[in-house]
């Protein structure tokens, strides 16, 4: 019976030639698996993960296929485009965040934003503060009654980290679901890249916070705390690039400074 | 000791040793013909010796073999890896009914040896291949934990909560590292690179310690701190290099100088 040898399906027997086959069904049948690149490497992404990363970009055509699929979460290689940054690279950022005017900032990092310039930014942040607040604290007590002791606070430590990240990692992912809400265009890496990169003019700042005077450190802080809004105000600005948002704009200007003030005021106060 | 096997036992008491060897040697007789055994079968024997084959494996000298002795096991069951003492792999029954003391014994051993290989000048330094090879977690544990205590002691107030600053620090700490050395796309071992940065806090253990007892004078601690910093860094830096790629030599390595300097100033602010 011709029916049951065409009804056989043959599509996977590449080599072969099928002996009785209606026309019709040849061409359909006949169709490569697509080039499915899972078959390829007999280990999944998700157990390449660990330990022998390879540099380069042979790998990366695999590697995109492990973040499709739920798998991707877990395996380190699908994190890595975060992280493809050189020295050289993450200082000119840092020089570039430091200027508060110049509005391009995310048209510098278009192609490659940065996880690694939020994390350690925000951790070096946690422990500066929590240490330099708590030598400003001796300085100023110091300096009201002679006769005090140093002594270490070690909530400090908890509240800076509760604080710093939080800030860092809730406020860029509100405006991301608030601009897509919006209908403008938002991109949450770039945005944590900004956010993240916004928070490095607090760490010098910090030091010169050390000095026991109330005023001076009011005046540093504003100073600085209205440089780093200015920053992601600006920056953001240029990136929406519509006015119907400049709400949200104003938001983030003043989100920033109301942090800076937090940091005076919990921290070095 | 603990072996009875000097009386000849009844088949239905045997101990744990010989019904695992008996088993072995059951599962060899009775594979199919076509197979080899891997070695020949053993001679069927009245009593059940004993078998001398786990205490060579452990470098202990065998007890006084009794009258009634036949000749001991032919040759170690096929399982037994007669490698380095450091396989717990493939020897369960000798790792299983040794004294506890041997096994602390050795723990320790490796733990000693890890630690002069990381943390003092030797030849091997450089190659991560050849340092820690042979690694483990019970070495960065115990400074861990201990570096914990000691801040948690010298502590007047807070105590627990700077314990637990303290071992969220550098646990989570040694993790967020690794993973940072492995996103930045360099190539280490997560559980080696782990166990690394545990040794490497022996000398702010050694430094922790003498803040503690010699509290009173600041400039000692900071002098002491700085020392042992310095020592840490140095124990770690080329394990560190020399997983990434030299442009990003400089991303892998500060979060390791940010980590101990926080600690060092956790040690010398603590009062």
């Amino acid at each position: 019976m011709e029916e049951s040898y065409t009804s056989l399906p043959t599509s996977h027997l590449l080599g072969s030639v099928p002996a009785v086959m209606a026309e019709e069904k040849n061409t359909t049948n006949h169709e490569v698996p697509a080039a499915n690149m899972q078959i390829f490497p007999p280990n999944n992404g998700g157990d390449r993960g660990r330990g022998y990363q390879t540099l380069g970009s042979p790998t990366e055509a695999f590697e995109q296929q492990p973040a499709n699929n739920w798998r991707g979460i877990f395996s380190i290689s699908s994190y890595t485009q975060y992280f493809n940054v050189d020295t050289d690279l993450v200082l000119n950022r840092l020089i570039n965040a430091m200027n508060p005017v110049a509005g391009d900032f995310f048209s510098k990092i278009d192609p490659n934003p940065d996880l690694y310039g939020l994390i350690w930014i925000s951790t070096t942040l946690v422990f500066v503060l929590s240490s330099l607040g708590n030598l400003a604290t001796y300085l100023m007590e110091k300096q009201t009654e002679k006769s005090t002791s140093w002594s270490f606070d070690v909530s400090y430590v908890n509240a800076a980290a509760c604080s710093i990240y939080g800030y860092a990692v809730v406020v860029p992912l509100a405006y991301y679901f608030l601009l897509q809400y919006m209908g403008s265009n938002s991109d949450l890496i770039q945005f944590w890249c900004m956010w993240g990169y916004s928070l490095a003019i607090f760490v010098p700042s910090s030091f010169l916070m050390l000095i026991p005077a109330e005023i001076v450190r009011w005046l540093i802080i504003i100073l600085v705390g209205t440089a780093s809004a200015s920053f992601v105000a600006l920056n953001l600005k240029s990136y929406v690039g519509g006015s119907d948002v400049s709400v949200v704009i104003i938001a983030a200007f003043f989100l920033q400074i109301a942090l800076a003030v937090f940091i005076k005021v919990w921290f070095f106060g | 000791m603990l072996h009875r096997d000097t009386i000849p036992l009844h088949e239905s008491s045997q101990s744990d040793i010989d019904e695992i060897e008996n088993l072995i040697r059951a599962s060899v007789q009775s594979g199919p013909s076509t197979v080899p055994a891997a070695r020949p079968p053993s001679p069927p024997r009245a009593s059940i010796p004993i078998s001398s084959s786990p205490y060579m494996l452990s470098g202990i000298p065998p007890p006084p073999k009794s009258s009634n002795q036949k000749s001991p096991l032919i040759a170690p069951p096929p399982i037994l890896s007669p490698s380095n003492n450091a396989g717990g792999f493939g020897s369960p029954p000798n790792t299983l009914t040794e004294p506890v003391c041997d096994t602390v014994k050795r723990d320790l051993m490796r733990i000693v040896n890890n630690l002069k290989q990381v943390v003092f000048p030797n030849p091997f330094r450089e190659d991560p291949g050849m340092a820690l090879r042979d690694w483990d977690l019970w070495g960065p544990f115990f400074f861990i934990v201990f570096l914990g205590l000691v801040l948690s002691w010298s502590a007047s107030v807070k105590k627990s909560d700077v314990f637990a600053v303290a071992f969220a620090l550098l646990a989570a700490g040694a993790v967020i590292l690794t993973l940072n050395v492995l996103l930045l796309g360099g190539r280490i071992i997560f559980f080696q690179s782990l166990s690394l940065l545990g040794y490497c806090l022996f000398p702010l253990d050694v430094g922790a310690l003498i803040c503690m007892l010699n509290y009173s004078n600041a400039m000692v601690k900071i002098i002491v701190v700085t020392i042992t910093l310095i020592w840490s860094s140095w124990a770690a830096y080329p394990f560190m290099s020399a997983a990434v790629n030299p442009s990003r030599k400089a991303l892998a390595l500060y979060p390791l100088f940010l980590m101990y300097v926080s600690v060092g100033f956790l040690i010398i602010a603590i009062n």
